[in-house]
């Protein structure tokens, strides 16, 4: 686990931090003045900082709350995210992450009342649409959760602003904190699946696909909405029958019938990110495969990404109604 | 291979012996010690003269994108023993209040402390922390040629709060560098280790050399043809693309044409629509 944890002096008495901190009593703690000056320099490998990536526990000054990109929402309404992690526990070869930062050290951002305080400004700006706050998206939003508390401190919030929704995304069972207490209505616990020979060869260090099912048939079990998440969907040789068979191990076990929403999307990468990842991962199969730029994006061309999402509403069909299956519509 | 610097010629007996280096020939701005595995240079005292031996060792040696880089020395503390070895987890300069963190991904024995790296020999320890001459100039010079992970500095304690500073001779500093000898052995080794890999990564596929001598490349064509080999690789690691699978009549850019369309080939619709 973490050997090193850098604590910026400003929150260096902070009860987060403090609470963190007892988690790792044989950590090395190693204060620095900002988060960015471990995280920012250039001339790091995210490659190899994956190997061991140590931990950073920090004060965010400002962008509590930001505009979710698109392909990133559900439905219509006005969509955000928010970060309390900067990078993922887990090592998905597909992650847009190791394109966008030079460190694979995790960010721990410790001030969340700040970010509860933005949350309620941004909810009160839109009193007639409920708005959509999406947490995973710069992290996990459970995997790290015995750690960080993070649904632990989110929920009460949530409770008490009804008319706001949340998103928590995870590859994780991490779910105690779910399961201990009463569901919220407003509040979706989304699983993102891959069949599992994407998971074994891509989605390095997470739980099998078997113990997520598990996972989503116990907060499913104890109330909460549900989502499945197929993003991204990989092209790869026998997709349809791998998803056909990863959707019936889902619906043998979730009530689809109970499933708040399903999003997929395929495959897809900012240019700059796709170009810093490639040189990280040379040897990376699905980053050698044939794939195509357009609109700033490096993706599977249009037809390949149209019969894979054909492919998956297909199969989804036979499970969920279409009013609750989202594509992905990039502007590709 | 390992890039070394120390200050003094007493550090980096240890390592030349340890390394079965050998001095370069003629006369080098800095003495040079060379071997199989490792490279060593000695820098001189202080900041400035060990950030010029760095950039110089550098150049000398031409690295590649995979080199590891490594600073011994003996250092101050005001309460660790002599002969106490740390890793520096973090450089301060204490003139500019510059500051790098070496990020600790290795799994080694040796545990990790701050080090600040100051002008003159500190007497009065103010901080807790390691106190050096040279470290600050090694360690930016150094990420010149490599990534952060792959440079490191490993002190030993030679003086403390309570010590006799005239007992600082070469022959004691000698001894100390010797007595943890096996322990920045093992972290060099694991730097080493670390750097190869990544060269590894990033080398040329085997086969380009062949293509190479078959066809006449420009620039931009080489890059490409690389970048088509890479990929390939990745693709297909156990079914190396062979210039004999090729008509030795086709043009370069027919070649990268017919490459390409190899390399771009994907897995049949059939296969999406099951």
């Amino acid at each position: 686990m973490t050997r090193h944890i850098y604590v910026e002096r400003e929150v260096a008495d902070h009860p987060g931090t403090l609470g963190i901190l007892k988690r790792f009593p044989r950590a090395t703690v190693v204060p620095c003045e900002r988060y960015t000056e471990v995280f920012n320099p250039r001339a790091q490998n995210f490659r190899l900082q994956k190997r061991r990536p140590a931990t950073i526990l920090a004060k965010k000054h400002e962008g509590f709350v930001l505009e979710a990109p698109d392909g990133y929402r559900i439905g219509d309404g006005p969509g955000y995210y928010f970060a309390h992690m900067l990078n993922c526990v887990y090592d998905c070869r597909y992650c847009f992450l190791q394109g966008m930062y030079r460190s694979a050290h995790q960010v721990v951002f410790v001030n969340y009342d700040d970010f509860t305080r933005e949350l309620s400004d941004t909810i009160s700006r839109h009193p007639d649409q409920p708005a959509w706050f999406f947490s995973g998206y710069d992290c996990d939003s459970l995997a790290w959760e015995p750690v960080t508390g993070f649904v632990a401190h989110f929920l009460p919030f949530f409770e008490n602003n009804a008319s706001a929704r949340m998103e928590i995304r995870t590859k994780s069972t991490q779910v105690r904190t779910l399961l201990s207490r009463p569901p919220l209505d407003n509040v979706v616990v989304a699983f993102s699946l891959s069949p599992e020979p994407v998971a074994r060869s891509l989605e390095h260090r997470t739980p099998s696909v078997d113990a997520r099912i598990d996972a989503m048939v116990r907060v499913q079990a104890a109330g909460w909405p549900t989502g499945l998440r197929l993003d991204p969907l990989i092209l790869h040789e026998g997709f349809r029958e791998n998803y056909r068979a990863l959707l019936k191990a889902l619906f043998d076990r979730v009530d689809a019938r109970n499933l708040h929403s399903v999003s997929l999307g395929p495959f897809r990468l900012p240019r700059g990110y796709f170009r810093n990842i490639r040189a990280l991962y040379p040897d990376e199969p699905l980053f050698a495969g044939p794939l195509v730029e357009r609109g700033g994006m490096v993706s599977y061309g249009r037809d390949a990404e149209r019969q894979m999402r054909e492919a998956c509403l297909e199969e989804l069909d036979h499970y969920v109604s279409a009013e609750r299956v989202f594509p992905c519509t990039w502007a590709g | 291979m390992i890039r070394i610097v120390t200050a003094l010629h007493a550090e980096a007996r240890p390592l030349i012996d340890h390394f079965s280096l050998r001095a370069r020939q003629g006369k080098p701005p800095f003495p040079l010690f060379e071997g199989d595995d490792a490279v060593l240079v000695v820098s001189g005292i202080g900041r400035v003269s060990c950030a010029a031996a760095t950039g110089w060792l550098g150049g000398a040696t031409a690295p590649g994108g995979g080199s590891g880089w490594l600073n011994v020395g003996v250092c101050g503390h005001a309460s660790l023993a002599p002969g106490t070895c740390r890793i520096a987890h973090r450089i301060e300069d204490a003139t500019a209040g510059r500051r790098w963190y070496p990020p600790q991904i290795l799994d080694n024995s040796c545990e990790s402390a701050s080090l600040r790296t100051v002008e003159r020999p500190e007497t009065v320890y103010p901080c807790d922390s390691l106190y050096d001459m040279e470290a600050s100039g090694f360690y930016p010079s150094a990420l010149r040629f490599a990534s952060a992970e792959l440079v490191q500095c490993i002190k030993v304690v030679s003086d403390n709060a309570g010590s006799d500073p005239s007992r600082i001779t070469p022959g004691f500093v000698e001894g100390l560098v010797s007595e943890v000898m096996p322990r920045i052995a093992q972290f060099a080794g694991q730097i080493g280790k670390l750097a190869a890999d990544l060269e590894s990564i990033h080398a040329d596929p085997p086969e380009t050399a062949a293509f190479l001598s078959r066809w006449r490349f420009t620039v931009t064509q080489r890059h490409q043809l690389l970048e088509l080999l890479q990929r390939w690789r990745a693709l297909h690691p156990d079914r190396p693309l062979d210039p004999g699978d090729f008509p030795t009549r086709a043009t370069t850019k027919a070649l990268l044409r017919e490459m390409r369309a190899r390399t771009d080939h994907p897995p049949s619709p059939g296969d999406i629509a099951g």
